[in-house]
């Protein structure tokens, strides 16, 4: 390990694109999981699922729950986001989303770094976050 | 001289304001568990339609989840390992939808802390690319296993994780600069190295990695434990990362929380895939845990995180052994 006392230090940057675009991300997702979750618990925005059953549906297992109440697995909740409990879901996309879009925006960078690998690593990821969110790794 | 002074400092008491915020969440476990029980019939034997009011489990879970998250700073460890043991031990949810939570928990912590670790040059993309590719692969693998186990078999082998991460926080060593004296063939190929400035000393520090055929292989079965159980899987990548493949503590603490976005992420997929996110349990407990987050920061200073550490190794093997009964059926 080596110590020094030099001046500035230099970010990548692909981690200062990679955090500019995370920041950014998070904050929306965050703000858009808090409004829709107000809008759901208040009443504002009817839910698919009546709260008032929560205390029953939240100790069966989800294959029981989505069965019950005709949701379907996958991205079959999509036709029910209008519904308050479904449109809180949106926040949770952005959520899980934002590594793709963070991932897809510094491969340029390592392209022009001529950094294959870690290129190919990248584009990899990307494929498997997406496979994973197809649904198509489910079974 | 170091080890007296700690162990000196591990007999001092906590602070009044440690001891009060402990005292908060047993006391809300406490009165959480009477509640659960009445759902499921377990004291009262009472038939499934007698439910408490609907309004009460997200005002309960932003309360134990915001204290979860202070206690879970000060001790040092993410929330999501305090989070999938302690709310499927105390309260009536269906693990599945204690997990999918778990890992949006984790995943919000890790991408609201990534940004200002990438900033800072403590998280490391280069380190983290290779790692996360490998760890989030296996936890889906992970997720796609757990949800198509039966319950009880996952609730034991929860149990039995649990209690060994009680091991692992207690047996654990931490090495501030680990000497690398040379990357290995990987390392080098992906030029996995760095700078970052010590605050405290003013000091830039180079560093470099080694094992790293090693560390990816660990990385798999971390990733599988994360995946399966909806475990934040800091407790394993710190060590992995530090004392394993080399990265200095402040390098590893930091890449570890960005790595947590990436492969909680992938298995946070198949779990909404599976329908295992129920908005009321997910959303006031990523409010709860973050607001607590902010709050243990603050807190940080003034209170003995050791001791702390340790309450929270015994109500994790609490947690774990109750856990483990549950899935043999006792």
């Amino acid at each position: 390990m080596e110590k020094r006392t030099e001046s500035e230090i230099a970010v990548d940057a692909e981690q200062i694109r990679y955090a500019g675009i995370l920041r950014k991300g998070m904050a929306i997702g965050f703000a858009f999981i808090i409004v829709t979750f107000v809008f759901y618990v208040f009443g504002v925005i009817k839910p698919y699922v009546p709260l008032e059953d929560f205390s029953i549906y939240c100790r069966q297992d989800a294959q029981t729950y989505m069965a019950e109440h005709g949701i379907g697995t996958g991205w079959n909740w999509f036709h029910l986001v209008l519904y308050g409990d479904f449109i809180t879901y949106i926040g949770i996309i952005i959520f899980t989303g934002i590594t793709v879009i963070c991932y897809v925006s510094i491969v340029p960078i390592f392209v022009r770094k001529r950094e294959w690998i870690l290129a190919a690593i990248i584009i990899a990821e990307v494929v498997l976050l997406i496979t994973a969110s197809s649904g198509l790794l489910n079974f | 001289m170091n080890s007296r002074r700690e162990e000196r400092s591990f007999l001092k008491m906590p602070g009044r304001k440690g001891y009060l915020l402990l005292l908060f969440l047993m006391g809300v476990l406490f009165l959480a568990s009477p509640l659960c029980a009445e759902v499921t019939g377990e004291i009262t034997g009472a038939a499934p339609e007698v439910k408490q009011p609907w309004w009460i489990w997200p005002i309960i879970l932003v309360a134990v989840t915001f204290v979860m998250g202070i206690v879970a700073v000060l001790a040092g460890i993410g929330g999501g390992v305090l989070f999938v043991p302690l709310i499927s031990s105390f309260f009536p949810f269906h693990l599945d939808f204690v997990r999918g939570a778990g890992l949006l928990v984790a995943l919000t912590g890790a991408l609201a802390a990534g940004p200002g670790l990438l900033k800072m040059n403590l998280a490391s993309l280069r380190l983290a690319i290779p790692v996360a590719l490998i760890a989030s692969a296996s936890s889906i693998v992970g997720a796609v296993i757990g949800l198509a186990l039966p319950t009880e078999i996952v609730r034991i082998a929860l149990g039995i994780a649990i209690i060994g991460i009680c091991f692992l926080m207690i047996a654990a060593k931490k090495s501030e600069y680990p000497t690398v004296t040379q990357r290995d063939r990987i390392a080098s190929t992906l030029r996995i190295s760095g700078i970052y400035r010590e605050m405290s000393t003013g000091e830039r520090i180079d560093w470099k990695v080694h094992r790293t055929p090693l560390g990816l292989f660990l990385f798999i079965i971390i990733g599988f434990a994360a995946g399966m159980f909806g475990l934040g899987a800091g407790w394993a990548n710190v060590p992995v990362l530090n004392i394993v493949m080399g990265a200095p503590l402040k390098i590893s603490v930091a890449t570890s929380k960005f790595l947590l976005s990436v492969t909680d992420t992938s298995a946070a997929w198949i779990y909404m895939n599976e329908g295992c996110i129920l908005p009321l349990i997910a959303i006031p407990s990523i409010i709860g845990i973050m607001l607590g987050s902010f709050v243990g920061v603050r807190l940080l200073p003034i209170t003995k995180p050791v001791v702390i550490r340790w309450i929270v190794i015994a109500t994790l093997a609490f947690a774990g052994i109750k856990t483990l009964a549950c899935g043999l059926g006792f």
